[in-house]
């Protein structure tokens, strides 16, 4: 594989694009894992397709496409749970099946050739472009300028939101910014893993990281290193026996996860 | 000058009547108990005089250059959250304008220290906060605050769920404190309180206090409730009816 890498770009890219992923999963995983929006984070990645979906419809990028209705569907669950006090639980379930029957019926009507789905459903790693590998590493390097920024705010914001707002902190705009990183991350993630899988892809590696160590910094450094250990193994499998990446990297990740976990419980049992 | 002046104060939530015809003066250095019942409004009293809610009637006065501290309740977040004591205690040093990439500063680091010295939690500064007992875990939450330096201190339940130890504990604690600031602490803990505190007020919807210098005891209280002061705060009835009776009495 590794002569294969320097011979073919999509191999090259596939391995670069897995890398910005492990980055974003690190960081953004961790802080929707601990924020406990990972339902949150699913909605957001599901509403994304009706975006794909219009973007096919109407002839413009799928994925730009994506990244409107993502930031729209945060935006939109965290604002409408503001005001109406509905609970986000139910928004977030409403936004995730709109968006969906959204996407399926604009490319439904789009004209001529139906495109295949099953790459933005379920990812498909081996087909990134050069270009969209660009796209990926810049809103990659937003997420982590964003975070390193602000992170004492932002570890302070994850931890006791109440107390920071007594303190004369905006917590409603430190909200909002969350939510929209969280979209740029789904839509990094959905040509990796696929919207279907890009909540495994988030959660698995700050699950292992927090087996080991009880410092938010930590388990972002951690989840970063294992996210990229595990989706290069999984890349290898997936290439080798000419399975499908997405689903490789994500059931290599939970083995490994739930090995640990047996391990590391067995060692404090002992 | 007192340092906080509550007059005419009605808060709402929606259409519900959270607090009404609130009139409360607290001195400078008092310590002053908030009870009542739940529900009766005593964190939504706090809130008002931190400006997290607008009255709708009415006004609260801070005086001039005062720095007003808070402690909330232990519920308010989750005590597995990846946060070393250390951290906590830091926190309170953020600034509410947002600087990009803002270190703490040394000053900072040694203020945490002195104040975790002064608590007694030094030594668990590198613990994360799920790993502490009840009481230490107050201690953090009041040292977040204190590394603040601030004139006020407003505690809300800092002493529920705690062995009666660490309630004479947190309540030392806070009584050392009052050498040079002032607190204000909604409590449960009636049993303790009143061998600490100087005033007291009993909130549900409206306030009743009593400034009695120093001569509140058990004993004291159960003649203006007229009942046992347990038994009081356990019943939102009996409370009820109990403050139409502290009604009278206070006129």
């Amino acid at each position: 594989m590794i002569e294969a890498l320097f011979e073919y770009t999509f191999l090259r890219n596939a391995v670069i694009s897995s890398l910005i992923a492990s980055i974003v999963c690190g960081i953004i995983g961790t802080i929707i894992v601990e924020k406990k929006l990972v339902s949150m984070s699913g909605g957001i990645a599901h509403t994304s397709f009706g975006g794909i979906g219009l973007g096919y419809l109407l002839g413009f990028e799928p994925i730009i496409g994506g990244l409107i209705f993502a930031v729209i569907a945060a935006l939109g669950i965290s604002k409408i749970r503001r005001e109406t006090k509905t609970k986000s639980d139910t928004l977030i379930g409403m936004f995730w099946a709109v968006g969906m029957a959204l996407g399926i019926l604009f490319i439904s009507m789009s004209s001529g050739y139906q495109p295949d789905m099953t790459s933005y459903l379920f990812g498909d790693i081996l087909t990134v472009s050069t270009s969209y590998i660009k796209i990926m590493s810049l809103l990659g390097f937003i997420i982590v300028l964003i975070i390193s920024a602000g992170f004492n705010y932002w570890k302070a914001y994850l931890f006791d939101e109440e107390y920071l707002k007594v303190m004369g902190v905006n917590v409603v705009r430190l909200e909002y910014l969350l939510f929209i990183l969280v979209s740029l991350s789904i839509v990094i993630l959905i040509k990796v893993a696929g919207i279907i899988l890009a909540i495994a892809l988030l959660t698995i590696a700050t699950a292992i990281s927090k087996l080991f160590t009880k410092d938010l910094k930590k388990i972002m450094g951690l989840s970063i290193i294992s996210g990229i250990l595990l989706s290069f193994s999984g890349l290898y499998i997936s290439y080798t026996f000419n399975i499908p990446s997405g689903s490789t990297i994500i059931l290599v990740a939970v083995t490994v996860f739930l090995l640990t976990s047996l391990f590391v419980r067995k060692s404090k049992l002992e | 000058m007192y340092d906080i002046q509550i007059k005419d104060l009605q808060v709402n939530y929606g259409d519900v009547v959270a607090l009404k015809d609130i009139n409360l003066n607290v001195r400078n250095k008092s310590f002053l108990g908030i009870i009542g019942p739940n529900g009766g409004g005593k964190s939504t009293l706090f809130k008002v005089i931190l400006g997290l809610i607008k009255p709708k009637f009415g006004e609260v006065k801070i005086k001039d250059n005062i720095k007003l501290g808070y402690v909330p309740q232990t519920t308010s977040f989750d005590k597995s959250f990846p946060i070393l004591v250390k951290d906590v205690i830091l926190m309170g040093k953020l600034d509410h304008n947002f600087k990009a990439f803002k270190k703490y500063s040394k000053k900072d680091k040694e203020e945490a220290v002195e104040v975790m010295k002064k608590l007694d939690i030094y030594p668990l500064k590198n613990r994360q906060i799920g790993e502490l007992s009840g009481g230490q875990l107050q201690r953090v939450l009041i040292g977040r605050t204190l590394v603040n330096n601030p004139d006020i201190l407003m505690l809300d339940e800092p002493t529920s769920n705690l062995d009666s130890e660490a309630k004479r504990g947190i309540f030392d604690i806070l009584k050392e404190l009052n050498k040079n600031k002032t607190i204000l602490v909604i409590t449960h803990d009636m049993e303790y309180v009143y061998k600490y505190i100087d005033s007291i007020a009993f909130v549900n919807q409206g306030i009743h206090y009593h400034y009695e210098d120093k001569s509140i005891t058990e004993d004291s209280l159960k003649d203006v409730y007229n009942c046992p002061i347990n038994l009081l705060l356990q019943s939102g009835a009996v409370l009820k009816r109990m403050s139409k009776e502290g009604e009278v009495l206070d006129d």
